[in-house]
């Protein structure tokens, strides 16, 4: 049996969706910049799909921009405040355990001579409101905290967090690549400024993303050439990766209520059996506020790397908190933002399901799991020494 | 055009472990401890945290029985039950000259970043066998 429960790293397409992209990758291959009707055609569908993506977040057409991905989106929305609010101020409020495309372009900028604070997170992964709160200044011009977690799948209070950051007149961006199309994401409600997704996430295709702009939010663009997209992202185009970005937008917003209820039902199987049939296991994130579709659970005394290769043997994808690489293990940097030591860390594994999981997957994992960790932790030396 | 050279096969340079490496992970084989030992050894990777034992049984100046524990990365485990595999009806003389180029031919490769798996395995070999 294969099982795919690696829907954090990326997701299967919708079969709806290739049929869409099949199209414009085969017939409808025009530059949606010209005049004839092949172009119309193309402008004409990345409209539509702009009206699909902002449809699923509760924004206007006109404030969704297209990006080649979450990636680019974090990049866009942190190097375009930043550079253009300069004059006001060089601060910049992010956390421990954001996305790499975040926290790496944070640390880019410091060298380009802005100040970021990375506030801490408590030990279940959520951002400490006070530590957020006392980390403004007044030269502070944006904050960053992204919406759910991709590893442990915590729900950070972006609401409050949003109310925060107007309250001291900055902007605020959120990374909601894990959230969107899995919990309800509307930007009017949420108040944000800036909100990044990423289609590969919610069964579209890669590299494809989108960046939410406020209307009215100024700043400068990550890539300059042509006046694509408002002037806020040059470049022709990704026709068909738009269109399956925004098909996948708009089945995701009929999948919203599976998610709340199928999904979790699966997840919450998942978890209270494996903590019913395995001894020695520490749950990682907040049980509370969390996506209903990511498990992240420690087995004690092994490594991860091993039981993710043991269950890939049997066909089962999860994914693993840490990377032995070059000699040195780095544990995961959210584990160990929330506390975690290396142990800890490096026997986490992540499982992260989708609505195209069933409840017979679950099964089988249910089934093999047990065995590899008992045949793991007789191997282990730590497990012996622990009893 | 010219021709593109490349170092290594294409599929060895995609492919992180080997089928006999995964094999071993998802066997186990000797894995745990030996109460009846003669020689163990214990070593620990500073850098990263992973450790292996080995437990062997000698009898006649043969290794009879041979087991393994480790707590880390697959190639540490795959190296260190190849290990108990290999020495196993042979003589301590033989074992000690069991190197890391041979134990590597033996698992199919490593990828490049996780070759000390195999010195991990190699060291606490020596260091169970080597007379004292
Ligand atoms: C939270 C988060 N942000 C950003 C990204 C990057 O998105 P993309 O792969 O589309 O560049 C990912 C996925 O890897 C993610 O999980």
């Amino acid at each position: 049996m294969q099982v795919y429960l690696d829907n954090n790293a990326t997701t299967p397409l919708d079969p709806e969706v290739v049929e869409e992209m099949l199209k414009h990758f085969r017939d409808d291959f025009g530059n949606a910049s010209s005049i004839h009707s092949y172009g119309q055609r193309a402008r004409a569908a990345v409209e539509e799909a702009r009206q699909k993506v902002a449809a699923l977040i509760g924004a206007q057409p006109r404030e969704i921009v297209f990006t080649s991905g979450g990636t680019e989106a974090d990049n866009t929305a942190l190097r375009g405040i930043a550079t253009w609010h300069r004059k006001k101020g060089n601060h910049i409020i992010t956390n421990t355990i954001e996305h790499p495309a975040v926290l790496r372009t944070c640390q880019q900028l410091e060298k380009e001579g802005f100040q970021v604070t990375y506030v801490p997170v408590d030990n279940q992964g959520i951002v400490r409101l006070e530590d957020l709160r006392k980390a403004i200044k007044p030269q502070t011009i944006l904050i960053s905290v992204m919406h759910v977690n991709n590893e442990v799948g915590t729900i950070q209070p972006v609401d409050e967090i949003a109310r925060i950051a107007r309250e001291n007149k900055i902007l605020f961006h959120t990374d909601a690549v894990q959230s969107v199309g899995k919990i309800k994401v509307d930007v009017k409600a949420l108040r944000v400024d800036l909100l990044t997704l990423s289609g590969h996430k919610i069964h579209g295709p890669k590299g494809v993303g989108a960046l939410y702009v406020r209307q009215g939010t100024r700043m400068n663009p990550l890539l300059y050439g042509g006046s694509h997209e408002r002037n806020r992202r040059a470049g022709t185009e990704n026709v068909p990766g738009i269109v399956g970005l925004g098909k996948a937008c708009e089945l995701a917003a009929g999948c919203l209520d599976d998610f709340q209820g199928r999904v979790r039902f699966l997840r919450d199987k998942l978890e209270t059996e494996i903590l019913r049939r395995i001894p020695d296991i520490v749950l990682n994130g907040n049980p509370n506020f969390r996506a209903p579709h990511v498990s992240n659970i420690t087995f004690r005394y092994i490594e991860g790397e091993g039981l993710l290769v043991s269950l890939d043997f049997k066909g089962i994808a999860v994914s693993t908190g840490a990377a032995c690489s070059s000699g040195s293990v780095e544990p995961s940097h959210v584990l160990t933002a929330m506390g975690r030591n290396s142990e800890l860390a490096s026997g986490a594994i992540r499982f992260s399901l989708s609505r195209m999981n069933i409840e017979k997957e679950v099964d089988y994992l249910l089934e093999t799991l047990p065995g590899i960790i008992d045949r793991m932790r007789e191997m282990s030396p730590l497990y012996r020494a622990a009893k | 055009m010219k021709c593109r050279r490349f170092t290594e096969r294409p599929s060895e340079r995609e492919i992180l472990y080997s089928d006999k490496v995964k094999q071993l992970i998802q066997e186990l084989p000797n894995r745990g401890k030996l109460e009846a030992a003669t020689h163990t050894s214990r070593v620990e990777n500073p850098v990263c945290g992973d450790i292996t034992q080995l437990y062997f049984r000698v009898e006649n100046d043969s290794v009879v029985e041979s087991r393994f524990q480790t707590y880390g990365c697959p190639a540490a485990i795959a190296a260190s039950a190849a290990v108990t595999l290999l020495c196993r009806d042979h003589s301590v003389k033989e074992c000690l000259e069991l190197t890391t180029d041979t134990l590597l031919k033996y698992l199919g490769g490593l990828p490049a970043h996780k070759l000390h798996g195999a010195e991990l395995a190699i060291d606490a070999l020596r260091s169970a066998l080597r007379p004292s």
